[in-house]
């Protein structure tokens, strides 16, 4: 279990990558859980193809949380908006090594699930 | 004393954990757990006076635990003892019975900041379903409810006071006799929310002259699905039934019904029979205990417990940091550290304590917080555990390089 705090999520709770804000941003989203007040925004600028070009996060809470969105914005640049759609919960489990069925999923999950109804708003 | 080994789960099952979350839920002693297994192997069938002898039997543990916790908590009448699924539900019938056919428009309900949201919704929706205004009463200086906090709210237009005995998470006792006593000068009535307190000091209602008081029998190292509401026989004899269907009646026709003498009216089909059996049992339990031994032991482990954790800088321990104060709940922060991230690593080294906000959002919110760790104690609580506890601290604080 010491491996759910292990050295690379530490370091991506310490320093979370790709974080902040972007100017101009395409899209601009944000959640919480409001279960344990954890905050996740999202900025996308897109590139050709639906591509996500640069992207940041902004994310408030449990190492989790932060961790699991820093994690997620390495593997989402350069993806398509159908690619990102397409991650489920069993692919945060793999990014961030935690079991399937913990109860620290929603944390990991709070970063994918702003990317994706971030995503959604593009749609409509 | 070691009351450890009364417990199974504690000793057997999970022998090396240190299970500090009571206030959530307390483990079984191996009498309870007999008790249940009895009744299901010897002596289960349905009560409502059936006529032949298992009935009967049953129907006599039933009122049986029924005149036990009569006793327990005091009360005057067995016709006073309601048996619920729970402190919730308890507090649910009160304010849809009592609440519904006696509350107005204009008229005022007191509830605390601390209050559990059990204790909280049914008199925040009870308010806006009527027009009454709902006054929260705060915590002074000490961050506990003293009386002054809830006497300065009082008016002639008060009809209820609802507060909790203790809180389940700052751990402070508030003046229950004083606050009635005030509250009835007004013409008010007052529930008192026991789940946190009931298993951890003397109940007396008549004492107290509480209107209602509602507790858990999962909380007292009796089975989950079970409570308790006592009500001055005065005041629920005039409420109106809650839920409707058998056992509660007295005649149905096609067109409307008469409900049945108390208990019965608010005990509407089949109860939980083996769970008050087996909360008769968890009552008798803490009786042969006593409560000077109970008392004794929680006072000095919550000493221990504060006098450690101030010893950790990175600890801010949530409301008072004197533990006379203080009954066997201590919420805490860990600087730097989310209270998830707390209660996780706690866990993965075998301390057990929850992190959220404990049912009670309004008192984070007001206190700025937004998620806590909560460690609470109970018989088989140990000093071991606190050193556990403190161990597992000071391995956050490596981890997060604190």
């Amino acid at each position: 279990m010491s491996d759910l705090y292990r050295e690379e999520i530490l370091d991506h709770y310490e320093h979370p990558r790709h974080a902040g804000k972007l100017e101009n941003p395409d899209i601009s989203f944000a959640t919480a859980n409001k279960t344990c007040g954890d905050k996740v925004s999202v900025d996308i600028i897109f590139g050709p193809d639906n591509v996500v070009k640069d992207i940041a996060f902004t994310a408030s809470g449990c190492a989790l949380t932060i961790a699991g969105a820093s994690l997620l914005s390495e593997k989402v640049l350069g993806k398509t908006t159908v690619e990102i759609c397409a991650l489920r919960e069993t692919d945060m489990t793999i990014f961030t090594d935690v079991p399937a069925g913990s109860a620290r999923i929603p944390c990991i999950m709070l970063g994918l699930a702003t990317l994706q109804k971030a995503l959604q708003q593009l749609r409509t | 004393m070691n009351y450890r080994e009364l417990f199974p789960l504690v000793v057997t099952a999970y022998p090396a954990l240190s299970y500090l979350d009571n206030a959530a839920t307390t483990q079984k002693p191996q009498t309870v757990i007999n008790r249940m297994n009895l009744f299901y192997t010897t002596e289960n069938s349905n009560v409502h006076r059936g006529a032949y002898a298992l009935s009967e039997r049953t129907t006599v543990l039933y009122e049986d635990a029924r005149q036990t916790v009569q006793k327990f908590v005091g009360a005057k009448r067995r016709e006073e003892i309601i048996f619920t699924r729970g402190t919730t539900e308890s507090i649910n019938l009160v304010a849809n019975s009592w609440g519904t056919a006696n509350i107005k428009a204009g008229d005022e309900i007191i509830v605390t900041i601390l209050e559990h949201h059990s204790n909280f919704l049914p008199w925040q929706q009870l308010a806006k379903k009527t027009g009454a205004i709902l006054k929260v009463a705060h915590l002074n200086e000490s961050v506990v409810i003293a009386s002054e906090s809830v006497k300065k709210l009082l008016s002639p237009k008060t009809k209820l006071v609802a507060l909790a005995q203790v809180s389940n998470v700052l751990g402070c006792v508030s003046p229950i006799k004083e606050i009635t006593a005030a509250a009835h000068a007004v013409g008010a009535c007052i529930l008192v929310d026991a789940a946190q307190s009931i298993a951890h000091m003397a109940i007396d209602v008549a004492d107290l002259d509480a209107d209602w008081l509602a507790a858990s029998g999962h909380k007292m190292y009796g089975p989950t699905g079970i409570g308790i509401l006592y009500g001055k026989y005065a005041l629920l004899e005039k409420m109106p039934p809650y839920l409707l269907g058998g056992g509660m009646i007295s005649e149905v026709s096609l067109n409307s019904y008469e409900p049945a003498d108390l208990p019965d009216k608010f005990e509407a089909g089949t109860p939980p029979i083996a769970e008050a059996v087996g909360l008769g049992e968890a009552v008798k339990f803490i009786e042969r205990i006593g409560w000077e031994n109970i008392q004794n032991h929680e006072r000095e482990l919550m000493s221990y417990a504060v006098e450690k954790l101030l010893t950790i800088p990175a600890v801010t321990i949530i409301g008072s940091k004197d533990p006379a104060l203080r009954q066997s709940v201590i919420s805490f922060m860990i600087k730097g550290v989310h209270a998830h991230d707390v209660a996780s690593i706690l866990g993965a080294h075998n301390v057990a304590v929850r992190a959220g906000h404990h049912c009670a959002e309004p008192l984070h919110t007001h206190l700025g917080l937004t998620a806590t760790a909560r460690a609470s104690f109970a018989l088989y609580s140990t000093h071991d555990d606190i050193d556990r506890l403190c161990e597992g601290i000071a391995e956050i604080k490596k981890t997060f390089k604190l």
